[in-house]
């Protein structure tokens, strides 16, 4: 199957049943991935190559990111494994660090603008929330051994400067702490 | 070697064994020399007996080894100790009066015994559930399976090869030849296969080669460069260890320049085929992927000094350097007769001193049970076997090395 040509480029999409959705039953996606992290060679075969969907509501016009069974779903996922992002296609255009930031902070306000929804975080907690998952993204490629930096540039590639700044001070000081 | 000698099989069981002493090649097969040559590169499993497949791979594993002592240190440098440590106890059994009666197990100190275990400590840097860490003999011998398996199926990958070494090393001291392959691709997956011996070569270029590999597994997993280059070059290795702290690796030639180290077998080797390898021969490349090499005069040139094959006399290497030359004492004009008698004492005298000091654990080939110093077993790694006890030339050596009568040497009746 390794042979096959791109293979380990293939996007994995996880479907989240409905039925999962409306019961925040994280069950099925824990036990597959608790298998996975704990093989190093096949964690590695999934980094940055999972997208998470909701198909009961593809056709919904509403933003996913603002629906509570999502929000919650995503944290629960969030809650077990916090370096979850490492396995999550981070380009821009598939918005996989936007719907996971966004499902794990709260919103201060929502805005429709004609057909687009703009919505406000807190930007402390951003800053706060994205260290703490780069760090356990760090934490999880030591125990792997993995590279950590390629993905902390993709998750503060879309980010706003003065956010992704912020972050990598905060970095910079947990790193001395530990270190010293 | 006489031609009336008759050289009996190894313990059942062995296919093949190198020496660490006189690094003398023997292979427990039926005699195949002839064909070896022309089908020492066989590259289709399904084409060959499997007599001669089995044969032919168990020469190419030895055969690994011996390049490994002349191009990794590590290597190099144990046999130096190992060679030390013999002449250290035989000083010391010289420092005993000549006709006083030496008991075994020899009751002296001796650096050989913490030399072997130390190869088996394996470096817990990393484990897996299934691997608990790595050792310089797990690297060593890692090494030269996997090399084997890819110089004779070249179509071989990842997964193919882990179901080889699944099927025929998972399984007790066997798990020797397979651990750090099987612990490097638990973290690296299969982009291992094209690096796995480089890493290995580099390892025994440091002075602890179990805690080495780890540490390459450890910064290639963590540099990265595997997600984008898989077929990386010992150069970017090395410069994926430096970028995580990992210096201080030596090949043989830069232990020998540096720290003078001298062994009477491996250092005229090392010359000799330093000075005959090709202009611009990457050395250090093919130490580390010498399955990827077709030159076939390269491999003669750093093949074992004896081939031995069962009831077969030894074949010795066409082109031996003279190891006489640059020894302590060298000789005015040296034949291939002295040479090969040189390897013959060597291993004889060696053997000798690893079983006075742990007597009993040897294979002995030697089928003269009425030999009256049969029972001491000191003999088990004198290579030719003569038709009669009387003729055998090990005593002779063996008082000529410890200036006493063999006849003084008595085994500790156990109580």
């Amino acid at each position: 199957m390794d042979d096959l040509p791109g293979y380990k480029k293939a996007l994995r999409v996880i479907q989240v049943q409905d039925e999962d959705l409306e019961q925040g039953d994280i069950s099925n996606l824990k036990r597959v991935f608790e298998r996975i992290v704990r093989v190093p060679k096949h964690a590695k075969l999934l980094r940055g190559n999972v997208a998470i969907t909701f198909p009961k509501y593809d056709n919904d016009p509403k933003a996913i990111y603002l629906l509570d069974d999502v929000r919650r779903y995503i944290q629960l996922v969030d809650a077990e494994f916090p370096y979850f992002l490492y396995f999550l296609e981070l380009a821009p255009e598939l918005e996989q660090t936007f719907l996971w930031t966004t499902c794990l902070l709260p919103v201060t306000h929502v805005e429709q603008h004609e057909n687009k929804v703009l919505i406000g975080l807190d930007s402390v907690a951003l800053v706060i929330l994205l260290v703490e998952r780069i760090h356990a993204i760090e934490m999880f490629c030591e125990q792997i051994l993995d590279e950590s930096t390629s993905i902390i540039d993709s998750i503060l590639k879309v980010q706003s400067e003065e956010v992704a700044v912020q972050v990598i001070r905060y970095l910079k000081l947990l790193d001395y702490l530990e270190n010293e | 070697m006489n031609d009336r000698y008759r050289l009996p099989p190894l313990r059942e069981g062995i296919k093949g064994e190198i020496n660490w002493f006189g690094w003398m090649l023997t292979v427990n097969f039926p005699d195949m020399s002839g064909q070896f040559e022309e089908k020492q590169r066989s590259h289709l499993e399904s084409q060959v007996p499997r007599d001669y497949l089995d044969f032919s791979t168990t020469i190419t594993h030895e055969g690994i080894h011996f390049i490994q002592a002349l191009t990794a240190s590590y290597i190099y440098r144990s046999a130096c100790r190992l060679w030390h440590g013999v002449q250290e106890v035989i000083q010391k059994v010289r420092l005993f009066p000549s006709d006083a009666v030496i008991t075994l197990p020899l009751q002296i100190e001796s650096s050989i015994g913490s030399m072997l275990n130390q190869m088996r400590t394996k470096s817990r840097n990393l484990s897996t559930p299934d691997v608990p860490g790595v050792s310089p003999l797990d690297v060593i011998e890692g090494a030269t399976v996997f090399i084997t398996h890819r110089m004779h199926l070249e179509n071989m990958n990842n997964l193919g090869y882990l179901q080889r070494i699944k099927e025929q090393y998972s399984v007790g001291n066997l798990r020797t030849y397979s651990d750090a392959y099987r612990l490097a691709e638990w973290y690296l997956g299969d982009d291992i296969f094209d690096i796995f011996s480089v890493i290995c070569f580099l390892a025994l270029c440091s002075q602890e080669p179990g805690q080495m590999f780890c540490r390459y597994v450890r910064a290639i997993g963590r540099s990265g460069i595997l997600h984008d280059h898989k077929r990386l070059t010992v150069q970017e290795i090395i410069d994926s260890g430096i970028a995580f702290g990992v210096t201080e690796l030596r090949t043989t030639v830069q232990e020998i320049d540096t720290s003078g180290l001298w062994h009477p077998i491996l250092f005229p080797y090392v010359k000799k085929v330093v000075e005959n390898l090709p202009d611009r021969f990457n050395f250090v490349e093919f130490a580390a992927r010498p399955y990827e090499c077709d030159d076939v005069k390269i491999f003669r040139l750093i093949r074992p000094p004896l081939l031995r094959f069962e009831g077969k006399v030894g074949n010795i290497a066409p082109d031996l350097p003279d190891f006489f030359s640059d020894g302590p004492a060298s000789s005015q004009k040296t034949t291939d007769k002295d040479n090969a008698n040189l390897i013959v004492t060597l291993m004889a005298i060696c053997g000798a001193v690893l079983a006075m000091l742990w007597p009993d654990e040897y294979y002995m080939q030697c089928p003269h049970t009425n030999c009256p110093y049969y029972g001491l077993r000191l003999c088990y790694a004198y290579a030719p076997v003569p038709p009669s006890y009387q003729e055998c030339g090990f005593i002779e050596r063996f008082e000529s090395v410890f200036e006493r009568s063999l006849s003084t040497v008595q085994l500790r009746k156990e109580e």
